[in-house]
């Protein structure tokens, strides 16, 4: 517990956490002002749902500011997160010190990703946060249509946006893990999170060749948008629960990787 | 230019340049192995621009390729690119001793501006050359059908795509030269590259609402698709223009902020 506050306090104290979350937080921000001055207008083709009609309803405001999440900026913000914790340490020179105090490299390792972790979710509460209170001030909250058709209450769709920002988060957790996992082979932080980032995009390119579809069931980035299964009716649950299985795989995997990697490390900076 | 060329070493000494030059080959290699694969060829207007046209002649490759590349990936690594050079110095603590020697604060800015873009350019010669040969062995090379319908020879193609190049380059500018910007104000490589990343990124989402067209000639991001009309017939010219104006403009008025910055620095580091 004394390392998470430790982490938490070195967190608090750079300049691009901030930055990450205000990046994070225009997102919202953008969708409210465009959808509040836009003339209504029928949704485009090959437009995501949801973006066309978010003056109708506060709650598509964080749908939409979700969609804009899970493409781009929250893979980004996680792989910032995951690189920065063992190789700026690295960089700054203090990891040797760290590791000269009695604890176990396995809860440094471990405190870190539950840092990063902790980053990441924070930014997509925010953008929920920011775009709920507005969004309702701006358009109010009405029963949200599904793709299917049908009506949910206010209240219970509030409940499954929820579980979709869960899932937008635990997708960037694999990104955040990745990035940590290459912090422990490198000492440069910027190397960890592009490498992270370029894994999400390539594989993001692969899941668009057909040819590749044979991957698409195991790699976590074809599951980026799977939230929209939880607002068809009934449910699509199988996506969303094979979704959550490879996301556990891999973070386990990787994880395991980095441990591996960082338990038997030659610290020298 | 002793300058530029010790800076073109220091990156030779990275094992992230390699990363990130394999990385950017693997996408043309890739999307011919995944075309040339697929039984379902891609019809006509789907995925990326020219993309349909690869399996009919193999120059289009490089086209598509690099075509794909602009919307994130070439970003990314021109933002790594120009975030490095001067806050990986800060980073090291070597730019204290940078400092103690006889060289202009100027000179050392626009080298490390240049090694960026130097990078930027191998990468770009890399999937170009990548791209053509690897199109040309498995597709065959044939004269192309612009996007008029007219044909224009082979020799004609390929300077009209050396040309698109050149645009999406300059596109890329504007990238090196805000993380270069970034990283005159803080010490952090990793802060300056996500920040550069952030803003491509939320221009790219405004530049997605109609009702932020207003804002379109003027952001560099809204002109990612002007070299398309290279391969008109005749050539557009005018968005071409447009394009190259807003980026001239943007690139000028980043270094310029970043000059003003960098001479004045208290360099503590």
């Amino acid at each position: 517990m004394t390392l998470l506050h430790l982490e938490l306090a070195k967190i608090l104290r750079q300049k691009r956490t901030y930055l990450g979350w205000v990046g994070l937080v225009l997102v919202p921000v953008i969708v409210i002002v465009a959808g509040a001055l836009q003339k209504p207008r029928a949704q485009d083709p090959g437009e995501p749902p949801f973006v066309a009609h978010v003056s109708h309803n506060g709650l598509l405001v964080m749908l939409s500011a979700l969609i804009a999440l899970a493409s781009f900026l929250l893979p980004i913000i996680a792989a910032m997160g995951g690189a920065s914790s063992v190789a700026s340490e690295a960089e700054g020179g203090t990891l040797k010190t760290w590791l000269a105090r009695p604890v176990s490299r396995t809860s440094v390792l471990l405190t870190k990703w539950a840092m990063a972790v902790l980053y990441a979710l924070a930014g997509a509460a925010l953008v929920a946060v920011v775009s709920l209170v507005v969004g309702a001030a701006a358009f109010g909250l009405h029963p949200l249509v599904t793709l299917s058709g049908t009506t949910l209450s206010a209240p219970h769709a509030l409940a499954l946006i929820s579980v979709a920002y869960l899932l937008v988060v635990a997708g960037a957790v694999c990104s955040l893990t990745i990035a940590l996992f290459i912090s422990t082979l490198t000492n440069s932080s910027l190397t960890a999170a592009t490498i992270a980032i370029a894994v999400f995009t390539v594989l993001t390119i692969l899941n668009v060749f057909t040819v590749f579809d044979f991957m698409k069931p195991y790699t976590y980035s074809s599951y980026r948008l799977v939230f929209y299964d939880l607002f068809r009716y009934p449910i699509y649950w199988r996506p969303v629960r094979e979704a959550i299985v490879v996301y556990a795989v891999t973070v386990g995997v990787v994880l395991f990787a980095a441990w591996a990697v960082f338990e038997r490390k030659d610290v020298l900076s | 230019m002793r300058s530029l060329g010790r800076e073109f070493v220091k990156i030779l000494f990275q094992r992230r340049t390699y990363v990130g030059w394999v990385g950017l080959l693997a996408v043309p290699l890739l999307i011919v192995l995944a075309l040339d694969l697929s039984s379902s060829k891609p019809g006509p207007g789907e995925g990326p621009p020219f993309f349909s046209q690869i399996t009919n002649n193999g120059i289009f490759v490089p086209l598509a390729a690099i075509g794909a590349l602009s919307f994130f990936l070439f970003p990314l690594v021109a933002s790594m690119a120009g975030a490095f050079p001067l806050a990986g110095e800060a980073e090291m603590g070597t730019m204290k001793t940078w400092m103690s020697r006889p060289v202009s604060r100027t000179s050392i800015l626009f080298s490390k501006w240049g090694v960026a873009i130097l990078y930027v350019v191998v990468g770009m010669l890399l999937v170009g050359i990548g791209g053509l040969v690897a199109g040309w062995i498995v597709f065959g090379a044939h004269p192309l059908t612009t996007l008029s319908g007219t044909t224009i020879s082979i020799p004609t193609g390929i300077e009209r795509i050396v040309v698109a190049n050149l645009v999406i380059l300059a596109a890329l500018l504007c990238v090196i030269s805000l993380a270069l910007f970034v990283s005159t104000l803080t010490n952090s490589s990793l802060t300056a590259a996500i920040s550069a990343m952030v803003v491509f990124v939320v221009l790219t989402i405004l530049n997605g609402f109609s009702y932020f067209d207003f804002m379109k000639p003027y952001t560099f991001t809204s002109y990612s698709l002007a070299f398309t009309n290279l391969f008109r017939d005749p050539v557009y010219w005018h968005p071409i223009r447009n394009a190259l104006l807003t980026y001239g403009v943007t690139i000028a008025g980043l270094l310029v902020a970043s000059w003003l910055i960098f001479r004045r620095k208290d360099i503590l580091t």
